[in-house]
């Protein structure tokens, strides 16, 4: 393993919308070498959360930072982010986007992110306005996992696509993994993400509610992460008080 | 993705023991050189440091040799193979007999069964995972 | 990197305009023909299609200019636009240099097609090609110092136009940050109402505090007219108190001399580079997509 390098750290990260909070004093720490699962209901600060780290969203109260920086341009070189949103022109072919992205960043590996599209089997010069919804996710996955970035920002990257995709996905994520990298995955489709899991951070209404490593959360509930996560935004009042001392834990702090 | 993972205990224990599994029946051979830790996440559609817990757990076992450069290699030790084949084989063994009694069934009916069954060659289920 | 924004600008452009020109383009091209062709009724009726396409080829290219800047950085596409490492300043120059260019462009273009027109007007009247236009230019060039005339106004109005272009782009990326948000589309608008207001103060000020004026003498256009020519006023600098000029301006009106404080010239390349700068600041530090 090599050394721990902080790669996202924030401290007291708030940010309201008109008056209500989607971040509530966050704190949090993230490490390298780890795919991290980012999960909590809606409205619980997730898209925020990666809109700040990304460098979309400035106003904000607290700290954030991305490899020590506040997120801006040089930040931006290093994140490779994936919005919930479809982001690309209309009138754009996969093969446009690949060139874009290979003008634009030095570490977007084209040639493997067209064998990427291949294996999508999308049609590389078929305009993405007549490319369904999912189609279009696939093309925005296939530029994000094809950089060599240090911090991955993926949001909701396999809620939109077919089960077969979902795998393709999840191998491209597994792929890109390096002991130099965080990658950030939100999702409410915890199931399909967990074995691919170092770790995971449950948000709620803007705070850290439960972090950890996701075997050690595994043997602590004696579940699946998905049943923690059911258990924990389902049934509140439902006996859970002995996760509460997982919960107080500031922050986000691995026990490997 | 190879095989889906029980909720209940931690996958790299149970990817330990698919390793485990692979190595006694021969699937990856003595001395033969292991797949990345990246491949084997790949293949498994697992976390690498999952992969990696899981491969930690063999070289302490001595099932599976860490050499500084040229990679991970599965042991030669023909000894330690075999005990680790009986111990699979017993462990397999205990949870079917423990389900046997479950259903109220003695060790004679128990027997009789078993050679019924690994007569018919309805035995070999689930002998590798690969 | 400069390049490469430029690159994707008019690669946008293209994508979105070309088509659309066309349309014009034929459009055009077949009012033209009708006219020429001297048909009763029809042709006159189709007068109205170049001049449609005339009017159109500026005004479309102007609105596509601004929606494709608050598309491409405040809609989805934004995400995009902010998250490649781009300086905000260049990403901003980028965006300035290929609104104009496509801008002068469509004028070009719109020149092209009054030409076109007029030729077109000259064959329906039976007259040599181009002769209708040739007149024209007679004219023009008939009046005493035209051509600093022309290069006058050409770049006042180069410079206002930029300035225009200028202050619609910070009112789009000061209006979209966080604390307008509420107001959607409106945030824009409204910060450009302000800014409207502001530059006409700062305008009013700077004329009237700045102690050089310019002197309109409309004496040479009054006798050229009575002669049946045309010609321009004549200018001349002069300093003094803007304010009690002014003051006397409206109390005596001369019909015929009036003075300009200079400095209200001054206001629109002042408001420009501040605009810029401001936007500048507000792409690369108060971006809020949402």
């Amino acid at each position: 393993m090599s050394m721990d390098d902080i790669i996202v750290r924030t401290a007291k990260l708030t940010k309201n919308y008109r008056g209500r909070p989607a971040l509530n004093e966050l704190d949090l720490e993230l490490r390298n070498g780890r795919i991290i699962g980012l999960v909590g209901p809606n409205g619980s600060g997730k898209t925020t959360l990666l809109k700040i780290l990304a460098g979309v969203l400035a106003d904000y109260s607290g700290t954030a930072e991305v490899l020590g920086l506040r997120p801006g341009l040089e930040t931006k070189a290093q994140v490779s982010y994936m919005p919930d949103c479809s982001y690309l022109e209309d009138r754009m072919t996969p093969n446009d986007a690949l060139d874009l992205f290979a003008d634009f960043y030095t570490d977007f590996d084209r040639r493997r992110a067209y064998e990427m599209l291949l294996a999508f089997r999308l049609e590389p010069t078929q305009r993405l306005r007549d490319m369904s919804k999912g189609m279009r996710e696939k093309v925005q996955i296939t530029l994000v996992m094809n950089r060599a970035a240090r911090l991955y920002l993926l949001d909701e990257p396999i809620s939109g696509v077919d089960p077969a995709s979902r795998q393709l996905i999840l191998d491209s994520i597994l792929r890109s993994y390096s002991s130099e990298s965080c990658l950030v995955i939100s999702t409410h489709l915890i199931h399909d993400i967990e074995p691919a899991l170092d770790e995971v951070v449950f948000l709620d209404r803007g705070r850290v509610r439960l972090a950890g490593n996701a075997e050690d959360l595994r043997a602590e509930s004696g579940g699946s992460i998905d049943q923690l996560f059911r258990s924990l935004f389902q049934s509140e009042a439902a006996g859970l008080r002995e996760l509460g001392a997982t919960a107080e834990r500031p922050g986000f702090i691995s026990r490997r | 993705m190879t095989g889906s993972f029980d909720a209940d205990r931690p996958i790299y224990q149970q990817l330990a023991h698919r390793f485990r599994e692979r190595i006694v029946t021969g699937y990856w051979q003595p001395g033969e050189r292991m797949a990345s830790v990246r491949e084997l996440a790949l293949e498994y559609g697992v976390n690498p440091n999952t992969v990696q817990r899981a491969l930690a757990e063999l070289e302490r076992e001595g099932l599976a040799i860490a050499e500084r450069t040229s990679g991970r290699f599965i042991t030669e030790d023909e000894q330690l193979l075999r005990t680790t084949k009986r111990q699979l084989a017993e462990e397999a063994t205990r949870e079917w007999a423990g389900r046997l009694r479950a259903l109220g069934l003695d060790q004679a009916e128990g027997a009789r069964l078993a050679t019924a069954v690994w007569t018919d060659g309805h035995g070999q289920t689930k002998e590798n995972n690969a | 990197m400069f390049s490469l924004v430029l690159k994707y600008e008019f690669a946008a452009w293209r994508r979105s305009y070309v088509r659309f020109l066309m349309v014009i383009g034929m459009v055009l091209l077949v009012g033209c023909i009708a006219v020429a062709l001297r048909l009763p009724i029809v042709s006159d009726l189709a007068m109205i299609l170049p001049v449609l396409a005339i009017l159109a080829l500026p005004v479309s290219q102007f609105v596509l200019v601004v929606v494709s800047y608050y598309r491409s950085l405040y809609g989805p596409r934004g995400y995009l636009a902010h998250t490649l490492p781009i300086p905000a300043g260049t990403l901003y120059a980028g965006k300035l240099v290929a609104a104009m260019t496509e801008l002068v462009i469509s004028a070009v273009l719109m020149l092209a097609a009054i030409v076109l027109t007029s030729v077109a007007l000259d064959v329906a009247a039976r007259n040599m090609p181009f002769s209708g236009l040739r007149q024209v230019l007679r004219i023009i060039a008939s009046i005493p110092a035209i051509g600093r005339w022309i290069a006058g106004l050409g770049l006042m109005f180069l410079i206002s136009f930029v300035a225009n272009i200028v202050s619609i782009f910070f009112a789009i990326s000061t209006g979209s940050e966080a604390r307008w948000q509420g107001l959607g589309i409106g945030g824009p608008v409204l910060v450009y109402v302000l800014l409207y207001v502001a530059t006409q103060l700062l305008t009013i000020v700077l004329m009237l505090a700045l102690p050089l004026g310019l002197q309109i003498d409309m004496t040479p256009v009054v006798l050229a007219e009575a002669r049946g020519v045309i010609a321009m006023p004549q200018l001349q600098i002069v300093t003094g108190n803007m304010l009690t000029a002014f003051w006397d301006a409206l109390r005596e009106p001369n019909p015929l001399v009036s003075t300009v404080g200079l400095g209200s010239f001054l206001s629109a390349p002042l408001t420009g580079v501040v605009c810029a700068w401001l936007t500048v600041r507000s792409i690369r530090w108060r971006t809020s997509l949402r």
